[in-house]
């Protein structure tokens, strides 16, 4: 009797301090748009040089921003007489001040000044499925490209700027060379001196070049699940997009040793892989992007789909992302 | 384990209380069957048909179901009207055909009485993680399967008065803390309700009663970020409970009851990339059937049935389809009440 009130005090402090539970915590990414540029056409891919955005604006040609105050500075619907048809990739070359763009028909590249695509130089033809340059030297530079023609396959040239007799100082070709594949090619990587090549059914293929212009000499081709579609070369490894079979991590020493890989996102169709310290951004079209945790690239681990809108190729500029979409240009802040 | 060692920790307390009376307890175990474990909707059950992944692990949509229960309670005497009930309970179940579906419950009342049918209590009850079923988890996924369980926490404080002679109230308000496990958070909801209930004895027949609960859900990890989950699941709800029980001059039997339960819930979504929530509202009824009979003075045997249907109201018939389904189930337990007296 003495002991009733202590003791059921203290069995109600006990039932209020264990009353209430606290809820499990994801460790989930989340994202927020913070500005879109609107493009008119699809947005497909960027170029970053400071806050100037070179965009790929599909049917509405080349499109040049600064991002940072919504201001087209330039655009570009036609070349010559002759309009751009769907540019889909751009680059631009600050050694030497060359603007690259890829459209349906072909890639091209031209001196970035007022009379920029007026004349510009055609490279390849219409089945060209991606490119990289490579530049170390003023008045040089070195071009890769591949394509969806198995008889054009892997390709690439030096280009100088040099003085033709009756024509004036003008960029020529001086070498090229090719590799035919048995099948067709559809993206490119340089990192180091390694190149990769999405090898659409066959997966990758691993080339090392000694010097920057150099013939490619394959290591090996590793084959991944569904059609390899786009290569980003890391520090130690290839990132393979995989249509409708996700994406694979492969070190680069399994080109040479025992052709291990690492399957991730594997139930989503991936397009694009853009990667920045320990963030992969994957591009899902009509899904949007797929952010992943790359600490341990071998065990990617997903911090979440985010419906951004239909959405080709990201690419990281400073510590936001910038999404090529349906849309526009999408500026996103990830937030960890 | 940290909620084991909560209940046990205070079970410990109870049963050391002094008051110089004994602890009564009880034992039941209970044989089941539950026909819609995972609650499919009919087109769920023709998905499921050529996609077992959506099964979990279960190999039927039918399970039968085992449980036990072991309660106890104490009365600490103040004095002649006055009294402090301390109860408690644990209880396990296993449906066997559903493998994830594997959980416990407890629950602890404390009871302050003055006087017949005055008293108040304050109630704290604990879900375990209870399986609902596999779904997509649309945050990192398109078609990722995973195990989706929520764990319950309510508390609740009831006032009991009598109104006359034959009538008494029950008035309460409770917080139900309903949080989903990794990777279904985004379903995290608070809940707050009122409720009341008014009884009534019916003089040679038993008794009848009339509550209604109302309450609020809180979905409190909807935060307006860019994510496929990103979308508010709060609701309202109303619920409406009538149980009729006769427990005189009866043949053979000592009890038997029915009893329906209707809910019906708003949510209050309206964005149209949520058809799943826009708009949505449901009635869910259960019907409950028992019958009681008692062996001895301490042995009985309960034989209960439950019929639930939910029907969905939504803008687009295929989210009614995928939403509305029905469950029959089956109770069979053998109760054991049992003293424990030091004095």
């Amino acid at each position: 009797m003495i002991n009733t009130k202590i003791q059921t005090s203290l069995v109600l402090f006990c039932l209020m301090l264990f009353g209430c539970i606290q809820p499990d915590q994801e460790s989930l990414w989340s994202t927020s748009v913070e500005k879109t540029i609107n493009t008119s056409g699809f947005s497909r891919d960027v170029h970053m040089q400071g806050d100037t955005a070179f965009i790929a604006a599909g049917q509405s040609g080349l499109q040049i921003w600064n991002i940072d105050s919504e201001i087209m500075i330039d655009q570009y619907e036609g070349f010559g007489s002759a309009d751009l048809e769907d540019v889909g990739r751009v680059y631009y070359d600050d050694l030497n001040s060359l603007v690259f763009i890829m459209d349906q028909s072909k890639i091209m590249f031209d001196e970035y000044d007022s009379t920029l695509f007026e004349a510009p130089t055609p490279i390849g033809d219409s089945h060209n499925e991606d490119f990289i340059v490579l530049s170390d030297t003023l008045d040089t530079f070195y071009i890769y490209f591949v394509d969806r023609d198995e008889g054009d396959g892997f390709k690439w040239a030096q280009y100088d700027f040099e003085e033709v007799p009756f024509i004036g100082e003008i960029w020529q070709m001086q070498s090229d060379g090719q590799i035919r594949p048995s099948s067709p090619m559809k993206g490119l990587s340089h990192g180091g001196d390694h190149i990769a090549v999405a090898g659409d059914q066959l997966g990758v293929y691993l080339y090392t070049i000694s010097s920057i212009g150099s013939t490619p000499e394959l290591v090996s081709r590793i084959d991944t699940e569904g059609n390899a579609e786009n290569v980003n070369i890391v520090d130690d490894g290839v990132f393979v997009s995989c249509d409708d079979a996700g994406a694979y991590f492969i070190p680069i020493g399994s080109f040479s040793g025992d052709g291990s890989s690492y399957r991730f996102a594997e139930d989503l169709t991936v397009d694009h892989i853009a990667v920045k310290d320990d963030m992969a951004s994957l591009s899902l079209g009509s899904k949007g992007i797929a952010l992943y945790d790359i600490s341990d690239p071998t065990k990617p681990e997903e911090k979440g789909v985010f419906p951004i809108g239909y959405t080709y190729r990201t690419v990281f500029w400073k510590d936001r992302l910038l999404a090529c979409t349906r849309e526009g240009m999408q500026v996103v802040k990830v937030e960890k | 384990m940290r909620y084991y060692i909560k209940i046990i920790f205070t079970s410990i307390i109870i049963s050391l209380l002094n008051g110089g009376t004994p602890i009564e307890y009880s034992i039941v175990l209970t044989g089941g069957y539950d026909n819609n474990a995972m609650r499919f909707s009919k087109d769920e059950f023709q998905e499921a048909s050529y996609d077992m992944a959506l099964m979990g692990g279960a190999k039927t949509f039918d399970s039968f179901v085992t449980r036990f229960r072991f309660s106890a309670n104490k009365s600490l005497i103040i004095n002649d009207s006055r009294s402090v009930k301390m109860s408690t309970f644990y209880a396990t179940s296993d449906y066997r055909d559903t493998p994830d579906k594997k959980y416990w419950s407890g629950g602890i009342d404390a009871t302050y009485r003055w006087g017949s049918y005055k008293n108040l209590k304050y109630t704290l009850r604990h879900l375990d993680q209870f399986y609902l079923r596999h779904y997509v988890d649309r945050d990192i996924s398109m078609d990722a399967l995973a195990s989706c369980k929520f764990t319950d926490r309510n508390q609740a404080i009831t006032l009991t008065h009598r109104l006359s002679r034959y009538s008494w109230m029950n008035i309460g308000s409770g917080y139900l803390q309903r949080y989903y496990s990794r990777p279904f958070t985004e379903f995290d909801l608070d809940i707050i309700y009122l409720k009341g209930k008014i009884n009534y004895r019916l003089k040679n027949i038993g008794s009848v009663g009339l509550q209604i609960d109302r309450g609020r859900a809180n979905n409190i990890s909807y935060a307006p970020l860019l994510r496929p989950s990103s979308f508010d699941r709060s609701y309202q709800t109303i619920e409406w409970f009538i149980p009729l029980k006769i427990n005189k001059k009866l043949i053979f039997i000592n009890e038997i009851g029915v009893s329906a339960r209707l809910e019906t819930r708003k949510y209050d979504a309206e964005d149209p990339n949520d058809p799943l929530h826009s708009g949505r509202s449901h009635l869910d009824s259960k019907y409950d059937l028992w019958v009681k009979k008692k062996m001895s003075e301490n042995v009985s045997l309960t034989f209960s049935s439950r019929y639930r249907t939910r029907v969905t109201d939504s803008e687009y018939a295929w989210v009614n389809d995928l939403k509305s389904f029905k469950q029959i189930q089956l109770w069979f337990n053998i109760e054991w009440d049992l003293i424990y007296d030091k004095y």
